[in-house]
């Protein structure tokens, strides 16, 4: 569902696209996380359309502990066109950017509990699903942990093969 | 397969202190090639303070290195990061909030002095100077025996032009496009009075001019226009080309003159005087906007465009060649 009419953004002033608008907000209801998602499509998630006002769609029990919250800001990205490329992960610190070259790109920010995304027009609904929404999953994950980041934690969280230089 | 790259200190074991533009860079990298292609900025080791960012450069010579920097490389933005990729394969991230660049590079880009020298070096400038207190202004910039002409004007004004014809007529070219302003630690709030703590620095980065250019100078008519980051198609002059012998590099000036280009249809040069006030609105409206994330840098920019707001500042509407308008300008300064 795509209930915000999304349109190529130009401001000359801000080349890097920062202050492109995420009109849509919307809980996304994750077993681990309050993630609140700030977007400019809700295609991305065609179920949270139905909940877009409810800001409170997180089901728990009368005394249990709210899970660790965490923002995240995706934006679907009509000026970029180019196709994905092979993923990438790049970990330093609190910080890891995921990429599959500049068709998306994904950091997770673990100080500030956020994941903030730019997703070109290659990604569809499908590989959204199979591939980039897991990725975020997993980020956050990364971002809610309490301890600090280690290789075994980053290997166990996120889908990576054999080329690492750890 | 999803390609790991874990940046940290332990595996970037060569280290070099770097001075560029007023900021202090702590690069470490696993590349040899890195280091000596940067060596230009080397500087002796001093200690961080906030004027440092880190620059953590990993080499993995597994990526392809068929990347086209020119053509392919994207950037994009959101709150304190920036995004930048060159073809799909090499990644950086610049975090703004820690003062923080991180990168994996192919050998192609690690072993490419240019690439640094020319673009690399002084877009990091660009994105992480207004954290460690270096303002990018959009302004060509010449020196005079140690004064800085900052030249300012629309886009399609003629800066790089100017700028070329006011080399050959005796300045010494600071920047053509994008000029770095530091400030000297300084207890005074009042603009007037940082204005006398400001330096202006250049990167030594190319000069780009529009194909129309050639009008001006016709020696460009051999040359082939290329395609740059922003898709403009551009001719590209080193510094020591433009004056037909190597010049000595200036690199940084106290700022003196402000002039704010106006081309006009009339025929003549003439000068007149502005505020502060205009100035100041003049490079505030033409600076990139910064995320509601970094309120420090933000107000970090604006002391220092009111500090260089407050230096004798001119209109210039010139309806003459940049050769004409640059001799007119000389004799300006000469008794200004």
């Amino acid at each position: 569902m795509r209930s915000h009419e999304i349109t190529s953004y130009r401001d000359p002033l801000d080349l890097l696209h920062r202050f492109a608008p995420t009109p849509l907000k919307v809980n996304v209801p994750l077993e681990f996380a309050r993630v609140t998602l700030e977007t400019n499509d809700l295609s991305f998630f065609p179920e949270a359309g139905s909940q877009a006002s409810d800001a409170s769609s997180h089901t728990a029990n009368p005394g249990d502990p709210l899970p660790p919250a965490c923002l995240w800001k995706i934006l679907r990205d009509l000026d970029t066109r180019q196709p994905l490329a092979e993923p990438a992960i790049v970990m330093s610190g609190n910080l890891i950017t995921y990429t599959m070259g500049p068709a998306c790109l994904i950091a997770a920010d673990r100080e500030r509990k956020e994941v903030l995304a730019f997703i070109g027009i290659a990604a569809d609904a499908r590989i959204f699903r199979e591939t980039i929404f897991p990725a975020l999953c997993r980020l956050t994950e990364f971002v809610i942990r309490s301890s600090e980041p280690t290789v075994a934690h980053a290997l166990e969280a996120l889908p990576v093969g054999d080329a690492c230089n750890a | 397969m999803t390609k790991l790259h874990l940046i940290n200190r332990s595996v970037l074991p060569l280290q070099a202190d770097l001075q560029i533009a007023g900021a202090h860079c702590a690069l470490a990298t696993n590349s040899p090639h890195i280091l000596a292609a940067t060596s230009r900025w080397h500087a002796s080791a001093r200690p961080r303070t906030d004027r440092t960012f880190d620059l953590e450069l990993l080499l993995d010579p597994s990526l392809p290195n068929d990347r086209d920097v020119k053509s392919q490389t994207h950037f994009r933005g959101m709150h304190h990061l920036v995004f930048a990729t060159i073809g799909s394969h090499e990644v950086f991230t610049f975090d703004l909030a820690r003062r923080r660049v991180v990168g994996a590079v192919s050998q192609a880009s690690a072993s490419d002095a240019d690439f640094w020298n020319s673009h690399w070096l002084p877009i990091t400038i660009g994105v992480m100077g207004t954290t460690v207190g270096v303002t990018p202004l959009h302004s060509a910039c010449l020196d005079r025996n140690g004064s800085a002409l900052l030249l300012a004007g629309n886009s399609g004004a003629g800066k790089s032009t100017l700028s070329v014809a006011l080399a050959r007529a005796g300045f010494s070219l600071i920047s053509d496009d994008w000029t770095y302003i530091s400030t000297t630690a300084s207890d005074s709030l009042d603009p007037r009075a940082a204005k006398d703590k400001l330096t202006v620095h250049g990167l030594q980065a190319p000069v780009k001019l529009l194909p129309d250019a050639v009008r001006h100078f016709p020696e460009l008519a051999t040359r082939t226009p290329r395609m740059w980051f922003n898709g403009e198609l551009a001719f590209e002059l080193q510094q020591n080309e433009i004056c037909g012998v190597p010049a000595t590099p200036t690199t940084h000036s106290r700022p003196r003159w402000l002039l704010f280009l106006d081309r006009t249809i009339q025929p003549g040069c003439d000068f007149s005087s502005i505020s502060a006030s205009e100035a100041r609105d003049f490079f505030e409206s033409s600076a990139e906007r910064l995320p509601t994330q970094l309120p420090a840098a933000a107000a970090a920019r604006s002391s220092a465009i009111a500090a260089i707001s407050n230096c004798p500042a001119w209109r210039v509407r010139s309806g003459e060649t940049p050769q004409t308008t640059a001799q007119a300008i000389r004799g300006f300064c000469e008794k200004n």
